[in-house]
């Protein structure tokens, strides 16, 4: 009896250890240590090539680059990358993932970070716990919840019975920013994403209508920053993109149309600009993510303005950051690389453009504690191509190997 | 003076039908005697592989298969051949081949894989086939047994039959008349004409209007199949039936994934069953789609380069495996034109690339007979199947020790010999190289 009682005494014990450590250690990292020898590092910030480089990765982090050899410890699988290049995994500053699917979609294509930018049901908050529970293959994710915009989704209403009054309302004003960037924070989002201005893909809105004035999206900085939460605004148009720059916003998403002015004051006030050229690509062409007459029509006039503007944007010195707006899903074709290849058009340099999938975009995001670059102590969230993305950045679309978090979660290595 | 001309005439007759009789194939005779293959590794085709097996036939019918010893025969008197230490696989199954549709591609008279016009269901490859074209037998050498004779050109090129490869005549060589309906779905996007200056590729401008020709065509078939009392046969209507009945496969002849997703949608909306991708270069951007489709890529190109200058050389290579991780069905072909004859070295290539080999028999055998729809009579080595069988020693996927030694078409063991072996003997002889090979 005693005995018995003991054990399931010491059983509870156990699993509460367990829970404990759980709970305590949010990412669970895989234990195996890996070599990686014979590498070439594109660290994701600098022009440099680290040759006959090796890298040694324990508990899901880089623990040790040397171009002097490192004696694999106990245990490790080594991998000889046989001049292969090296770079950190991809950042994708804003996509719309629907499921779990998606998610592995976008890993498997090379992106280790995601910046999700408005789903139903706070999806992307269960992701990112998700994904640090290690226990999935997908990217990291940085959630937002819903739009904030006029007209919220329906699912917001259904997750927020008490939100009633707004069923069918503008949601404007001052106090109702405050109150849509408490709703967010009490989900516990890394970001707030409005719309400035109205959406590009459905054929009856037209994208160059403004939703807000500053003194609303400063109300709604201001309080995101009250929960240090930053915000993402979606704009086309200038009016509304202008009133989220002078709002205080820290990205804006597209930016079809903005003026050269704003342009300024964005690099002036270090407002960074996601262009995703590559999606208004998409909306020109029949399949995909879009397929609509009207909107192919509209993105036969968005396309030549948006990379007009992005170059602009280049020019007078804003910060670039690359991502796609796609959903992963099972019929998209739109991968980051052509996003790349977009900025790549406009005028910047590879290593620009490799940045801006990496470092830079590690820095807007806030992460670049952790990931983004390929440095002692970071995240081992790397991508190995079979050349060298600073030559020709398409080197993107083949990924040999995909390591996330010290997992390898893609090996073309041995063929 | 006559007499003299006509002994001359028959003189020449004689000797130019012994000169031919080294090159000419003869069709074999129906199986006469039941046989009995013994002591080879046996590839079924759908993945199990017997070692020691032994497999029987008779009046071209697979009449038991397992290992030697194990193994239930019937009592008959059975040919018995030892085949020990060889391999023995189903006969392979070519798909997408313009086989006795074209011979020498540069020799306009003899091709005749396209019609006129944009719009043929109706056009069917079998009365086109050429049971004497001289590419038969090297393909047969090779192990390929029935092939799927393609028509090609315009949008819907017209209806493909599955050939036996061993007939006098197309009667004799049809397997199974009219097994697809090939489509070749237009480019949404054309690339950059160079000639004018252009660095950039543009919409196909005549894509909307095509894809709604192919879609009235679908409806108006559709329409026709619920008709009672047909006044008058439409013969291009009456084509498309077997894809509304699953008699007949849809061939999506395609390589850009927004162009498979738009055509397959269409064709599902018109309730077209049985679908096939063939080409499907960009597919694996579409894996999920394809797989919850359930439909099957031909990979048609593995020994070619790649298309995009950012892939790695050997990405061709690798295709197979990736659609085979992702879950989809794969089928390895070797494509249009007399090249066709090295698939299963190609096979072998996407095993050195990750495949497993049981995987690339599968994708040339079991997995091809299905998507024909002849996959209840042949494929696979099993019991009641057509008696399609490859003798091999040494390894099939392998150019260097692949060496066919005997193939039965439906239990006819049919002759090997043919130009190519004869010129080889010949031009052994006059540089001394000969390494007892046939």
């Amino acid at each position: 009896m005693k005995t018995k009682h003991f054990s399931l005494y010491s059983f509870g014990l156990l699993i509460a250890a367990g829970l404990f450590s759980f709970l305590g250690n949010p990412s669970i990292v895989q234990a195996q240590s890996i070599v990686l020898t014979n590498a070439n590092i594109v660290n994701g910030v600098t022009d440099e090539v680290l040759s006959n480089a090796s890298i040694l990765i324990e508990n899901g982090k880089i623990k040790t680059i040397s171009t002097a050899g490192i004696a694999p410890p106990a245990g490790a699988q080594v991998y000889d990358l046989n001049g292969k290049y090296v770079m950190p995994g991809m950042i994708d500053a804003h996509v719309h993932l629907g499921d779990l699917a998606a998610a592995k979609r976008a890993l498997i294509s090379g992106v280790t970070t995601v910046r999700s930018m408005g789903v139903a049901h706070f999806m992307d908050v269960g992701m990112r716990e998700l994904a640090k529970s290690g226990k999935l293959d997908m990217p990291e994710v940085l959630a937002a919840g819903y739009h904030v915009r006029l007209r919220p989704a329906d699912e917001l209403f259904m997750d927020h019975p008490e939100l009633s009054d707004w069923i069918g309302q503008d949601v404007k004003g001052e106090e109702a920013m405050k109150k849509m960037a408490d709703v967010m924070a009490s989900h516990q989002v890394d970001w707030i994403k409005t719309n400035a201005t109205a959406r590009a893909g459905l054929p009856q809105t037209d994208p160059r209508e403004p939703y807000y004035n500053t003194s609303e999206m400063k109300a709604l900085v201001d309080a995101g920053a009250q929960n240090s939460i930053p915000v993402a605004a979606h704009a086309h148009g200038d009016e509304g993109g202008r009133a989220a720059v002078e709002g205080g916003v820290r990205s804006i998403e597209h930016g079809t149309y903005l003026s050269k002015e704003t342009l300024e004051l964005m690099a002036e006030k270090g407002t960074y600009l996601v262009p995703t050229i590559a999606v208004v690509n998409d909306l020109t062409m029949p399949g995909g993510d879009y397929d609509q007459p009207l909107l192919m029509i509209r993105g036969r006039h968005m396309l030549p303005r948006v990379r007009e503007m992005a170059r602009n944007a280049h020019r007078a010195g804003v910060k670039i950051v690359a991502a796609t707006d796609t959903g992963y899903g099972a019929e998209s074709t739109l991968r980051l690389g052509q996003e790349l290849e977009e900025l790549v058009g406009i005028g910047m340099s590879n290593l620009e453009v490799i940045q801006a999938a990496t470092s830079r975009a590690a820095e807007l995001l806030q992460i670049d504690d952790h990931t983004g670059r390929i440095a002692e102590g970071l995240d081992a969230d790397l991508l190995i191509t079979e050349r060298n993305p600073l030559d020709n950045v398409k080197a993107v679309y083949d990924p040999l190997m995909i390591i996330n978090n010290g997992k390898v979660v893609v090996n073309r290595l041995s063929w | 003076m006559n007499k003299i001309n006509i002994v001359f005439c028959f003189i020449m007759l004689c000797c130019s039908a012994g000169l031919m009789a080294q090159t000419r194939v003869v069709p074999a005779p129906a199986q006469e005697k039941p046989m009995l293959l013994r002591g080879a590794t046996i590839h079924v085709g759908n993945g199990t592989v017997i070692e020691n097996g032994v497999i029987a036939f008779n009046n071209g019918k697979i009449m038991a298969v397992g290992e030697d010893g194990r193994t239930a025969l019937p009592r008959m008197a059975f040919e018995e051949m030892d085949v020990s230490g060889k391999h023995i696989y189903p006969g392979l199954v070519l798909v997408g081949s313009n086989l006795g549709l074209a011979e020498v591609s540069s020799v306009n008279a003899t091709l005749d894989q396209s019609e006129q016009g944009e719009f043929n269901p109706n056009v069917r490859s079998i009365v086109a086939y050429n049971t004497d074209s001289e590419l038969i037998p090297t393909f047969r050498y090779n192990g390929i047994l029935l092939a799927q004779s393609t028509p090609s050109g315009g949008t819907i090129s017209g209806s493909s039959t599955v050939v036996q490869l061993d007939a006098w005549n197309w009667e004799d060589a049809a397997y199974h008349t009219d097994d697809a309906v090939h489509m070749s779905w237009p480019q949404k996007e054309i690339g950059a004409r160079w000639w004018l200056g252009e660095t950039e590729g543009r919409r196909n401008p005549n894509y909307d209007g095509i894809v709604q020709e192919v879609d009235d065509l679908f409806s108006d078939a559709k329409a026709y199949s619920a008709l009672q009392n047909k006044d008058a046969v439409n013969l291009k209507l009456e084509a498309m039936q077997g894809l509304f009945d699953r008699s007949k496969a849809l061939f999506i002849h395609s390589n850009d994934a927004k162009s498979i997703v738009s055509a397959v949608k269409m064709a599902r909306k018109h309730g077209v069953d049985r679908i096939v991708i063939n080409g499907g270069y960009e597919a694996l951007l579409i894996k999920d789609f394809i797989k919850n489709e359930g439909i099957p890529v031909v990979l048609g190109d593995i020994h070619g380069l790649p298309r995009r200058d950012h892939e790695d050389t050997v990405f061709p290579y690798k295709m197979a495996k990736e659609f085979y991780d992702a879950g989809i069905e794969i089928i390895i072909s070797g494509g249009s034109g007399y090249a066709a004859r090295n698939m299963p070295f190609y096979a072998g290539t996407a095993v050195a690339h990750g495949l497993p080999y049981e995987e690339a028999i599968k994708a040339m055998t079991a997995t091809p007979a299905k998507a024909l729809g002849i996959g209840d009579r042949a494929g696979t080595l099993e019991k009641g199947k057509d008696a399609m069988i490859i003798v091999v020693e040494g390894d099939l996927l392998d150019m260097r020790s692949s060496n066919l030694e005997h193939a039965f078409i439906s239990g006819r063991k049919i002759q090997l010999d043919a130009r190519q072996q004869w010129l080889y003997k010949k031009y052994s002889e006059k540089y001394g190289h000969d390494t007892n090979k046939k």
